[in-house]
């Protein structure tokens, strides 16, 4: 199988560049479907293959973080997804959209690999429908494979970054649970999404609060949302004073609080924010040629996007006919 | 003399250390317990990094100590657990192996099943109900009809096309998928709920008759949730 290695905190990691099984996720397709169709836009656009399961069920990392699932639940809800992911003939990666589900299911992988009872205990159950977990599948999250396939997406590329200024925001659940496999940069200071923006030729923005937690809370962001607005407030003017042209984020959760924030809480902070936010699938479908509405969904956003891709689109490196 | 009053200290400290174990019993049985637990040194890194710090007196490293003086159950029965925002900041930067952010996850999940934590999530019962029928623990319906207004009126305008916006990108308007789930795969999801302690822990909370009651005062009108509901009973 074709591979690559990426640099993580200490060494590098083995990133597949095919096969991959889209590990869909509860809050992006509800929120953000726009990011999923970008994604297999930016699969198809690469030749790579890859499997879209509907039999695959929520990771239920958000149930999990907000406190409302047994882990022993959740352990074995995985057990029948990686099942899936096994059975699949070569398509045995799987590839999560958000680092919540990236960092719930490799927990519980590290859980059932760890305890062999436990593996067994969760096979007896999915037994009883004929399903097995192994312990083959592999876990990634979308941005290390975009940035893995960073020098073909290159070559690709419609457009180009050139001279745009983007603030980037990693989800804490891609950079923190699992600290040491972050790929480039490292948990203090995450840079893969930088990376991807460089890559096209865009400026990745430093800023003071980079790092700091977009205060979804699972549960904060449900009940408890003065935690969620006063976190974000400190967030967005930290962001704001850098002269964005781009949030560019990794995560549903983030990306749900830092586009649907923006306009409510102008009164509060005493200053428009009006930072257009893509996810990092958008932004490299969006480059590749891809249609705003009909593939990277921006009518879904709070903020207009359309100004930010104007600038794109004033930036064509090649003459392609847009595709669909 | 002086010998045998440090042995007596000793022995002391250890029968001490065995009374904490005892009553971290809970903790240290859960699979998730992390590594360092019992090494917390009071370095306030954690503190430092927390989010949740700077807006309550939200302290993990008060918390962490109350925890080895053995005041477990004073913990559960109060406000602090539920204030982390489980961003995992403390656990990726503390010294010692330890992860504050979980051990406060597996606090909240004792706490739900003594009871006292019940109130804390109303929602539950609406993302349990979701997992159970729908195979996903979040879809458009649940966003639209509970949490929209909070953001603002474009967002609430946004959502009245949402089903268009969704039909476009070839979207299911009120499921998170393009197509629905296989039959055979929710019976499969139902099984695996209904064997581990998923219904347990869901009858938890019908059986206190907080969930329900909550619910309805916080989130208004769930009209396509009773009816299901009542149904599945």
């Amino acid at each position: 199988m074709k591979q690559t290695r990426v640099p993580i905190l200490h060494g590098d990691k083995e990133i597949p560049l095919d096969n991959y099984y889209f590990f869909r996720s509860c809050i992006m397709s509800t929120l953000f479907p726009g990011v999923d169709c970008s994604l297999r836009f930016i699969f198809e656009k690469l030749g790579c293959s890859y499997t879209e399961d509907p039999k695959q069920t929520c990771c239920s990392g958000f149930n999990y973080h907000a406190d409302i699932i047994p882990w022993e639940t959740n352990v074995t809800i995985q057990a029948r997804n990686f099942s899936l992911i096994e059975n699949e003939e070569k398509n045995k990666n799987a590839i999560c959209v958000c680092p919540t589900s990236y960092g719930n299911i490799k927990e519980c992988q590290e859980h059932l690999d760890h305890y062999p009872e436990e593996k067994e205990k969760a096979n007896k159950i999915i037994a009883k429908f004929g399903k097995e977990y192994k312990g083959e599948a592999k876990i990634y999250h979308a941005t290390e494979v975009i940035y893995a396939h960073r020098e073909k997406l290159k070559k690709l590329a419609t457009y180009s970054l050139d001279g745009l200024k983007v603030a980037t925001h990693h989800g804490c659940h891609y950079t923190k649970i699992f600290y040491s496999d972050v790929a480039t940069g490292d948990w203090e200071y995450p840079i893969v999404l930088d990376k991807i923006v460089e890559n096209f030729g865009g400026e990745g923005l430093d800023y003071n609060e980079k790092t700091l937690c977009c205060g979804m809370g699972f549960r904060h962001t449900l009940i408890n949302r003065d935690y969620t607005r006063t976190v974000m407030l400190r967030k967005l003017k930290s962001m704001k004073a850098t002269k964005p042209d781009l949030l560019l984020v990794q995560c549903p959760g983030c990306s749900l609080n830092l586009d649907y924030y923006q306009k409510p809480l102008t009164k509060l902070a005493g200053e428009e924010f009006n930072i257009p936010v893509l996810n990092y699938a958008q932004l490299t479908a969006l480059v590749l040629g891809a249609d705003p509405v009909k593939v990277v969904g921006i009518k879904t956003h709070n903020v207009d996007v359309m100004p930010f891709i104007e600038k794109v689109q004033k930036n064509k490196v090649k003459e392609v006919a847009q595709v669909g | 003399m002086a010998e045998i009053k440090l042995l007596e200290e000793k022995v002391g400290s250890i029968r001490k250390k065995e009374t904490m174990l005892e009553s971290l019993k809970e903790i240290l049985d859960d699979p998730r317990c992390p590594d360092g637990f019992l090494e917390c040194m009071q370095c306030a890194t954690c503190v430092a990094s927390c989010p949740a710090a700077r807006i309550y007196e939200f302290n993990p490293r008060e918390m962490m100590r109350q925890l080895y003086e053995g005041n477990l159950e004073e913990l559960l029965k109060g406000d602090r657990i539920w204030e982390c925002g489980q961003c995992y900041t403390c656990m990726s930067r503390c010294p010692r192996g330890n992860n504050p952010g979980g051990v406060i996850m597996i606090l909240r999940y004792l706490s739900c099943w003594r009871g006292h934590g019940l109130k804390k999530i109303p929602y539950a019962t609406v993302l349990m109900w979701n997992l159970y029928t729908k195979g996903y623990s979040l879809s458009p319906d649940v966003f639209w009809d509970g949490f929209i207004d909070e953001f603002g009126e474009t967002a609430v305008n946004m959502w009245k096309n949402m089903k268009e916006i969704r039909k476009e990108l070839g979207y299911l308007p009120d499921d998170a998928r393009m197509e629905p789930i296989p039959e055979e795969s929710m019976k499969e999801l139902r099984a695996i709920l209904d064997e581990t302690l998923y219904r347990k822990y869901w009858d938890n909370f019908e059986k206190n008759g907080v969930a329900m009651k909550d619910l309805l005062d916080h989130l208004g009108s769930f009209d396509y949730y009773k009816p299901a509901w009542k149904e599945e009973k």
